[in-house]
């Protein structure tokens, strides 16, 4: 009868420092609708992570979303963005939700952390949130457009040249040093950095095509058709793009 | 038959609670950002990982987090030899900042997803096309970023 005692009480304990580093707690979900046009639940999803999901209620698509959360000293800022993320993300369509991870599991005794949603822009470039952060994702998209520019011309001029793969990718990473270093801040230096590893990434990756001649036809397009499409998706936005120049 | 001590629920509380505490402190030095990338699996055309980055005080977990890449067995080079394929996305680390003000850090994500024919003039297969996988770049902000604070004076 102690020994069963006993048992049962170190399943119980072990049952508990189980579910405290365990995750799945799906009854802390709290949804709030700040604006006609969405609705915004905050939670816990199945692997313990802080989980920020936005529906979309309207009836236009939304194409820019910015979450904060806040543990401690910690902080976490998690961006989507279709335009500038084309063609990795697409648009949250009207009725359709996208979840945005805010936070990793918690560690045992780790209080909840605090999370917000802080802007939201739609298709027609209209928006709802905090102006800092509306700004921000809408200069981000700025620079994005700016820079791709930069990168394009690089990539014609090495063209006419003649320059091979190593040449064109020792090129784009020579500039996207200066680059980075004359940026101000930090979101301009991610940018600036992801602008020219558009270039230097795919001709680094490409192996024995490239040779030691020209860059071949096939790498120049997919360099260059990314670019492009870049432009062309945030020359969409630029309504946007023009409000957000300070 | 074993018996266990009269005090051993209480031990081994008392032993769990000790791991709990201990798992939870931060280390104890503060410095440059290091990050821990856990590979969660690695399925043919996607790589999941667990994100997570401590200046040795503070730890920001990013979560986890999928990379897709294309599924090919391989490609083939101009001399018709097969070439392992990079089927999956990696991560790269990234920080920003100092030990007084503190730091940010993120990852930028590289996907492997385009397939082209080349056509060879050169080697073996010179005159003929041969498949290639070509790097593809993400947005910047794919993966969020955080910050860790300023390390204690």
């Amino acid at each position: 009868m102690r020994a069963k005692l006993h048992f049962s009480f170190l399943l119980c304990a072990a049952l508990a420092a189980v579910s405290m580093g365990a995750p799945a707690r799906a009854g802390d979900a709290q949804t709030t609708q700040p604006d006609p046009r969405f609705r915004v639940t905050t939670g816990t999803d199945v692997r313990g992570q802080t989980v920020l999901t936005v529906q979309n209620a309207s009836s236009l698509s939304i194409t820019g979303l910015l979450a904060f959360g806040s543990e401690g000293r910690v902080t976490s800022l998690r961006v989507f963005d279709s335009v500038m993320n084309q063609p990795f993300e697409r648009a949250i369509a009207p009725g359709q939700s996208h979840a945005l991870v805010v936070f990793g599991p918690r560690r045992p005794g780790q209080p909840a952390p605090q999370v917000a949603l802080e802007a939201v822009i739609f298709s027609d470039g209209s928006a709802w949130g905090d102006t800092t952060y509306i700004q921000k994702l809408l200069r981000l998209r700025g620079l994005a457009y700016e820079y791709a520019e930069q990168a394009l011309a690089l990539v014609q001029e090495g063209r006419k040249q003649g320059l091979s793969c190593e040449q064109l990718a020792s090129e784009a990473e020579q500039v996207a040093k200066e680059k980075v270093q004359a940026a101000h801040g930090l979101d301009e230096r991610i940018i600036a950095q992801h602008a020219y590893d558009v270039i230097s990434l795919p001709l680094r990756s490409s192996g024995s095509v490239c040779g030691t001649g020209p860059i071949p036809d096939i790498l120049y397009n997919v360099v260059s058709n990314r670019l492009l499409s870049d432009i062309g998706a945030l020359e969409h936005a630029k309504p946007s793009v023009v409000s957000a120049q300070p | 038959m074993w018996r266990p001590h009269p005090a051993f629920p209480i031990l081994f509380l008392l032993t769990l609670s000790a791991a709990l505490v201990l798992r939870a402190r931060p280390p104890q030095t503060c410095g440059t950002p290091t990050n821990t990338q856990t590979k969660i699996y690695d399925n043919c055309g996607s790589v999941e990982y667990d994100l997570s980055a401590t200046n040795g005080y503070d730890i920001y977990d990013a979560g986890y987090y999928i990379a897709q890449g294309a599924c090919l067995g391989h490609t083939f080079d101009c001399n018709c030899v097969p070439n392992p394929t990079e089927k999956q996305g990696t991560f790269t680390f990234h920080y920003y900042g100092d030990r007084l003000d503190g730091w940010t850090v993120w990852w930028s994500a590289t996907y492997y997803n385009l397939v082209g024919q080349f056509m060879c003039t050169s080697g073996a297969c010179a005159g003929s096309g041969t498949t290639l996988m070509i790097a593809q770049v993400p947005g910047p902000a794919y993966v969020g970023r955080g910050s860790l604070g300023a390390c204690p004076q």
